[in-house]
């Protein structure tokens, strides 16, 4: 797999280049001297960029659409906090092993869940993420139950928008550089038809468990920034299935099933919906709501499909960077 | 016949109640290019399924009594990646081009078996596509690709997998004579290049003009296996599937 990535970071066009260093650049200097407010919302914008480009790996490109990614979320929240109040980790160790106790989560669940397809797979992750939420909620001594579990203040917004953004720009980065690479190819076989992926010497099993648990690391390690600089979280918030709704929602209104829609989707709808909420206060919510609908009627592929239509006259697949 | 490379034993497969093999034992040998024929829920596409390792859903992978041995070990019941990885390909009966992609990069996902990188395996479903020549249409989307293209695609995909053993479930179904024609010249240059076929085919024009044995299966038992001559003059498979056709000769 390093082969074809270096192969393709030869052949990824200079545009992409350019715009990584701009976001990496922007990002280590807005961490210094931008707003707090702006740096909030900045952090959660690149927090759905994390969590729509890591559905995208599972559901977007394997094609398993999963209505439980908020738990992978939750869980690296708890865990971080939990290694660093029980276990006395450093946080930076605390954050990595969310992801990895995470992933192994997800490695876990692979096996039965990845054998359901279609709407089955899609309720089976929504009870997943339930269940994570209900055992999270009644392992009192542990997460501290219902009343939420506490941390001391670690790091502040300034450094979480930086750890936030600097994680997206990672994540979308090694996303475009695998484009062309066995495993997402494999995942856009599998997605076209698993039968004949199976036959053509795909090992579909193993290749959806490696999806699934890396579309659960990087959501980990979100959750994780996340309750470091909040301080505290509860299971109302850690396992919130509007945050789930959110991610498909963005992701589909960018492009499913492309590398940069999961960017695009949260920038349009964050903005989009941070302005209704400034200018139309009591009414900011129907307002969206009626866009949403509107996309979804005239734009059902997504921006990126769209604008990629606009500029080269033909329908692009999904899986195209 | 010594060593063969695919030796079926006593299979049978069930579905509920449905037999859809019973029993059935035969051997291929390296090189030799075999069609099974047989007349519609005879078992023909359900045997190759079995054993090649595709599973319908719900359903025990692999035979449900006897065995499959390919290149001398037993296979029953693998999945199908691991019998591509073995060298066994199977093109199907209803063509299943991965949508959403270019025919090179159809050919390339067959080649991800025999390799780790993807830009290698593009170079392999390049070489693969010229085999089936559809090297001048690599860049084409496959829904632009005609069915005779389609067909061809296929077992270019097939052929990507570097297989010893290529199993064709009605390769030529749909294809106007020409089409035949030329689609039993390219299963003849690739029985020539060393690759044993076997071919489940309704076009008898085409099974009669390729194949070197035909085995015939009915209600999911072998009932003949021979030279075509010989089978065509077996009284039992002029009963069961080639009364009508040899009367109207």
């Amino acid at each position: 797999m390093l082969a074809d990535i270096i192969e393709n970071a030869k052949t990824l066009p200079r545009a992409w280049w350019i715009g990584i260093l701009a976001a990496v650049g922007f990002t280590l200097v807005y961490a210094q001297t931008g707003s707090p407010y702006y740096q909030s919302f900045l952090m959660s914008l690149a927090m759905y960029v994390v969590l729509c480009s890591s559905w995208n790996i599972i559901s977007g490109f394997a094609g398993y659409i999963s209505f439980g990614h908020v738990a992978f979320w939750g869980l690296g929240a708890y865990l971080t906090a939990i290694l660093i109040n029980n276990a006395a980790m450093p946080w930076p160790v605390a954050l990595i092993g969310a992801g990895v106790i995470t992933a192994a989560f997800a490695a876990l669940i692979s096996h039965p869940l990845l054998r359901l397809s279609g709407v089955y797979f899609a309720i089976a992750m929504l009870a997943m993420a339930e269940a994570v939420k209900v055992v999270v909620s009644y392992a009192r001594p542990i997460t501290g139950g219902g009343g939420g579990i506490y941390l001391r203040p670690l790091i502040g917004v300034d450094d979480a928008f930086l750890m936030m953004s600097l994680l997206a720009i990672v994540l979308v980065a090694m996303i475009a550089l695998m484009m062309k690479t066995r495993f997402i190819q494999s995942l856009l076989a599998i997605r076209n038809n698993e039968t004949a992926s199976d036959s053509l010497g795909i090992p579909t099993a193993r290749t959806k468990m490696f999806a699934l648990v890396t579309s659960a690391f990087f959501p980990a390690i979100a959750g994780g920034i996340y309750i470091l600089n909040t301080a505290f979280i509860d299971p109302k918030t850690a396992f919130d299935i509007s945050i789930t709704i959110n991610t498909i929602l963005m992701t589909v209104f960018g492009g499913i099933g492309t590398v940069l829609g999961p960017v695009l989707g949260p920038i349009a709808f964050m903005i989009l919906s941070e302005g209704l909420w400034t200018n139309f206060p009591f009414v900011h919510k129907a307002l969206l709501g009626v866009i949403i609908i509107l996309l979804v009627l005239f734009l059902p592929t997504g921006i990126v499909p769209a604008i990629r239509k606009v500029f080269t006259g033909r329908k692009v697949a999904r899986g195209t960077p | 016949m010594s060593d063969p490379l695919l030796s079926v034993r006593n299979l049978s497969k069930r579905f509920g109640g449905v037999v859809a093999n019973d029993d059935i034992s035969f051997d291929i040998a390296a090189g030799e290019l075999v069609s099974i024929i047989g007349p519609n829920g005879a078992g023909k596409s359900t045997l190759f399924k079995t054993v090649c390792g595709v599973t319908p859903p719900r359903s025990k992978r692999g035979p449900d009594s006897g065995k499959v041995f390919f290149r001398g070990r037993d296979t029953s019941g693998f999945a199908a990646h691991r019998m591509c990885e073995a060298g066994l390909a199977l093109v199907f009966q209803e063509t299943e081009p991965l949508k959403g992609m270019t025919a090179l990069e159809n050919a390339a996902i067959g080649a991800l078996v025999r390799t780790g990188s993807f830009h290698e395996a593009l170079r392999l479903g390049g070489q693969a596509l010229e085999r089936v020549e559809l090297g001048h249409r690599a860049d084409i989307m496959v829904d632009e690709l005609t069915l005779a293209e389609r067909r061809r695609l296929e077992i270019g995909r097939a052929l990507a997998t570097e297989p010893v053993l290529l199993l064709l479930d009605e390769a030529m179904a749909g294809l106007t004579p020409t089409e035949v024609q030329s689609a039993v010249a390219l299963v003849q240059r690739i029985a020539g290049d060393g690759v044993t076929v076997i071919l489940i085919e309704h076009v008898l024009q085409a099974v009669m003009a390729v194949s070197q044995r035909i085995i015939v299966l009915d209600r999911g038992r072998k009932i003949a296996d021979g030279t075509p001559s010989d089978v065509v003059a077996d009284p039992a498979v002029i009963t069961a599937y080639l009364g009508s056709e040899l009367s109207n000769a």
